[in-house]
C-alpha cells in the first residue's frame, strides 16, 4: 500500500519535473524571441512594447513601420531605375541628333570646299568677281548682302 | 540609393544662337593676290566650323533652339 503511494508520487513528480522543464524551455525561447523583436524594432526606429494606455498590440506599430520601410525601399529602387533609364534614353537621343547635325555640317563643308576650289582655280590675273565671292560666302556659311 | 536627375544648363546668353553677318557682295570685282585669297578662305572655313560647333553645342542643351545656318 505504502509502496504504491510512493510510486504514484514518484510518477507525478517526474511528470511535474518534465512539465517544469518544458515550460522553462518555452520561457527561454519566448525570451529570446522577445529580445530579438525588441532589437529589430529598435533598429527600425520603433519600440516593440506599446506605450502605456495605448490600445496597440505589442509590435503592431513596429510592424507597420517595417512595412513602410520595405515599401520605401521598393519604391525608391523603382524610381531610381526609372530616372536612370530616362537619363540613358535622353543621352542616346542627344547623341544621335548631334551625330546627324555633325554629318550635315561636314557634308555642307565638303560641298563648299569643292566649289571654292573650283572658283579659286578659275581666277585669272588675281581678278575675283561674283563667282569667287559667292563661293567664299558659301564656305563661310554666309549670304551675300541684299541690295 | 536615390537617383535624381540634375540639369546643368549654361546661362541663357551663352545659349543664344549666333547671328551670321552678311557676306561679301557678289556684284563687285577686286584684285586679290593668291595669298590674300587663301587667307580669306581660311577665315571662312574657320568661321563656318566654329559656328557649326557652337550651334551643335546649343542644340545639345536646348534641342531645336537653333536651326542649321542656311548656306
Amino acid at each position: 500500500m505504502f509502496e504504491r503511494q510512493f510510486l504514484t508520487l514518484l510518477g507525478v513528480s517526474v511528470a511535474a519535473a518534465g512539465l517544469f522543464a518544458w515550460g522553462a524551455a518555452g520561457h527561454h525561447q519566448r525570451d529570446r524571441l522577445q529580445t530579438w523583436a525588441t532589437t529589430r524594432c529598435a533598429a527600425a526606429g520603433e519600440a516593440y512594447a506599446p506605450p502605456a494606455k495605448s490600445k496597440d498590440k505589442p509590435g503592431q506599430v513596429c510592424a507597420g513601420r517595417i512595412d513602410q520601410l520595405v515599401k520605401f525601399e521598393r519604391d525608391t529602387n523603382s524610381q531610381t531605375a526609372g530616372v536612370l533609364l530616362d537619363a540613358l534614353n535622353d543621352q542616346t537621343r542627344k547623341t544621335n541628333t548631334d551625330a546627324a547635325k555633325a554629318r550635315t555640317a561636314a557634308e555642307a563643308a565638303a560641298a563648299a570646299t569643292k566649289r571654292m576650289e573650283a572658283a579659286n582655280a578659275a581666277v585669272k590675273d588675281d581678278q575675283v568677281g561674283g563667282a569667287w565671292f559667292g563661293a567664299l560666302n558659301q564656305s563661310a556659311g554666309l549670304r551675300a548682302p541684299e541690295r | 540609393m536615390v537617383a535624381v536627375k540634375v540639369e546643368s544648363t549654361p546661362p541663357a546668353d551663352a545659349l543664344a544662337c549666333p547671328v551670321a553677318p552678311a557676306g561679301f557682295p557678289v556684284d563687285q570685282v577686286a584684285e586679290l593676290p593668291a595669298e590674300v585669297r587663301e587667307a580669306a578662305i581660311r577665315l571662312a572655313r574657320a568661321y563656318v566650323a566654329a559656328r557649326a560647333q557652337l550651334v551643335r553645342l546649343i542644340d545639345w542643351h536646348s534641342p531645336g533652339a537653333c536651326e542649321p545656318p542656311a548656306s
